[in-house]
């Protein structure tokens, strides 16, 4: 069975090294999903992986035009029902563009309505994080003043925009059932412990209202907020994680927060959890 | 032939003719004779365009839009006017930015089938065509770069009930309802029918000043007649919108003299005192009072009726022998 999941998020939200870092975690064949074969053409993850092993983040994506695609051939036991998913990689600045002007390449939108789940990512601390207008820029633009800075879409407005897109455009599951999306609120390793308790749907609330709210009246979508590490640590500031990672690698390392039945939030090392999750594992 | 009407020559996004246009003969006189000429007949001489495909628009919606959404669900229609420089726009900019930052008291964030729109106007960047507004309001397409009258929606979450309220408001120019009260240009007006409430939008700083208060509260009035033709009398709850409440409270007089002036047609309305933006934001904080228009805009009039009345249960009534025996 072919399935195609889509994964979207604005600039320097977290896709590409989870793509990157996923790749091993299905390859190791510990968590929900295993990749069944070997894919064909692994360049974009072991490109990504390298920069991970060399214990930096890989950099962003930074034209607009760029992508790659990942297709790999995924099973939830051995010998069980094999899914092709095929990750489309598509930078962050697209999927901004396409947030801002309500349009995407034909080919996209074909693809995502034959999807019937995704994963939005959104980065805790983005350095491409534009926080939503105040009063005073506000006023600025209103009375052309022409000293205020557009910053640009803010953050929330372009995920609540993305999110809008999924819900007219996925596809319902093979049960019929509604199309799957996991919220992947990525680099969750910074937050303190007093945040890591309350969740990723509490500091979402807290950043971005508006998405927040809209999470929570969707209709049609079925969704699902997970915490996201890649390799359980910052490599930037984490000397340690980063030793760690240059010394023994990626084995081990990296977690997704869930929350499970009694509503308690902890550290899962299954990676592949957003994705097996959206697409219905 | 070029659709622009210019030298195919000079054409930059043409295609299949390079040879012709780096020698500088003109396409028009190259050798019929020439396979490779005869070869490129019928070939494309432009690139293909790159295929877009739209998700549906989140800007401005038309008034059919709303009707559909109304049935499948309540909404509340609120019309809001006033003349220019009133303080519309920044009524629905400020309210905006309240949802958007968390800050609108009792209410959270749950939906607008009109993001663009909001953020368009929060970050002015579209504004009436000066001097030459649009006649009608938004139908089916939205031009990006235009600001187009229509409505905007908003879904709001009460904090201290989870009721969940669906809110259409009409984003127009000012100019048509000055329009509306000289000239009794009505049609504009038609969706005003579904409204539950009416914000007539008043510059706070204009009733303050002593040469201007007069005339503004004397069109109120005017207002207030035309409303009452367009409604035959029945008006829904009117509320008047003093913006610019960091240049000052409203004095007890003016608001005596706006009721006034309503009472005169036997119309009654709720002052509301707003400050969309603030000049004075240690006194008065940007967005003042919009969380009490809400709340106002969404309370009905009617007294709270209890659907079904609990009563505890009274050892030895036999209510279920005696049920209904009064009747």
């Amino acid at each position: 069975m072919n399935r195609s999941i889509v994964l979207l998020g604005g600039p320097d939200s977290g896709k590409t090294n989870f793509v990157g870092r996923v790749w091993p975690a299905l390859d190791a064949g510990t968590g929900r999903l295993h990749a069944a074969v070997q894919p064909e053409d692994i360049r974009f993850v072991l490109d990504v992986a390298d920069h991970l092993y060399s214990g930096n983040f890989a950099p962003r994506s930074e034209h607009a035009d760029d992508r790659r695609d990942f297709e790999v051939v995924v099973a939830a036991e051995k010998g069980g029902e094999q899914t092709t998913i095929v990750i489309p990689d598509i930078s962050g600045e697209l999927w901004l563009n396409a947030a801002e002007h309500g349009e995407v390449s034909t080919s996209l939108m074909e693809e995502m309505r034959s999807a019937n789940g995704a994963l939005l990512f959104v980065r805790v601390n983005s350095e491409a994080d534009i926080r939503p207008l105040n009063w005073v820029t506000s006023k600025q633009h209103l009375a052309k003043l022409g000293n205020a800075e557009d910053q640009g879409l803010p953050t929330q407005v372009m995920l609540c925009e993305l999110l809008r897109f999924l819900e007219t455009s996925l596809s319902k599951r093979p049960d019929g059932q509604p199309p799957r999306v996991s919220i992947v609120v990525s680099a969750w390793d910074i937050i303190d412990q007093e945040k890591f308790v309350m969740g990723p749907k509490a500091w979402l609330e807290r950043e971005y209202p508006l998405l927040a709210g809209r999470l929570d009246d969707i209709e049609g979508i079925d969704l699902r907020v997970f915490g996201l590490s890649v390799v359980g640590g910052d490599l930037k500031a984490d000397e340690n994680c980063r030793d760690d990672v240059q010394e023994n690698g990626l084995d081990g390392r990296g977690w997704v927060a869930v929350q499970d039945d009694e509503g308690i939030w902890h550290k899962d090392p299954d990676l592949t959890l957003p994705i097996a999750w959206a697409v219905g594992s | 032939m070029c659709a622009l009407e210019r030298d195919p020559v000079t054409c930059e996004n043409r295609i299949g003719k390079a040879a012709a246009v780096t020698t500088g003969v003109s396409v028009d006189v190259v050798d019929p004779s020439d396979p490779t000429t005869l070869s490129a007949i019928g070939s494309p001489v432009l690139e293909r365009p790159t295929g877009t495909s739209s998700f549906p628009s989140s800007r401005t919606l038309g008034p059919d839009a709303i009707s559909k959404m109304m049935a499948s669900r309540y909404v509340t229609v609120i019309g809001i006017l006033g003349d220019p420089e009133s303080g519309k726009t920044a009524c629905l900019a400020s309210l905006y930015l309240m949802i958007s930052n968390a800050e609108l008291a009792g209410w959270k964030f749950a939906d607008s089938k009109s993001l663009m729109a909001f953020e368009d106007i929060a970050r002015g960047s579209r504004e009436w065509n000066a001097g030459n507004p649009p006649e009608q309001m938004t139908v089916h397409t939205e031009l990006s770069d235009e600001r187009r009258p229509g409505f905007l929606h908003l879904r709001l979450v009460r904090d201290s009930d989870g009721r969940r309220v669906d809110l259409a408001l009409p984003d127009l120019p000012g100019e048509w309802t000055t329009e509306l009260v000289s000239t009794s240009r009505t049609d504009r007006f038609e969706f005003l029918r579904a409204a539950e409430v009416i914000w007539v939008v008043l510059d706070g700083r204009a009733l303050e000043n002593k040469e201007r208060r007069q005339g503004v509260i004397s069109r109120v009035g005017q207002l207030a007649g035309r409303l009452g033709t367009l409604f035959s009398g029945e008006i829904p709850k009117l509320m008047l919108v003093i913006t610019h409440r960091d240049s000052g409270e409203l004095s007890a007089a003016v608001t005596t003299r706006l009721t006034a002036e309503l009472a005169k047609r036997d119309v009654a309305a709720t002052v509301l005192a707003v400050a969309p933006f603030s000049d004075n934001d240690e006194q008065v904080k940007a967005g003042f009072g919009l969380d009490e228009l809400i709340a106002a805009s969404t309370t009905s009039d009617l007294p709270a009726m209890e659907f079904w009345p609990s009563s505890d249960p009274v050892e030895g009534s036999r209510s279920y022998i005696g049920y209904r025996r009064d009747r």
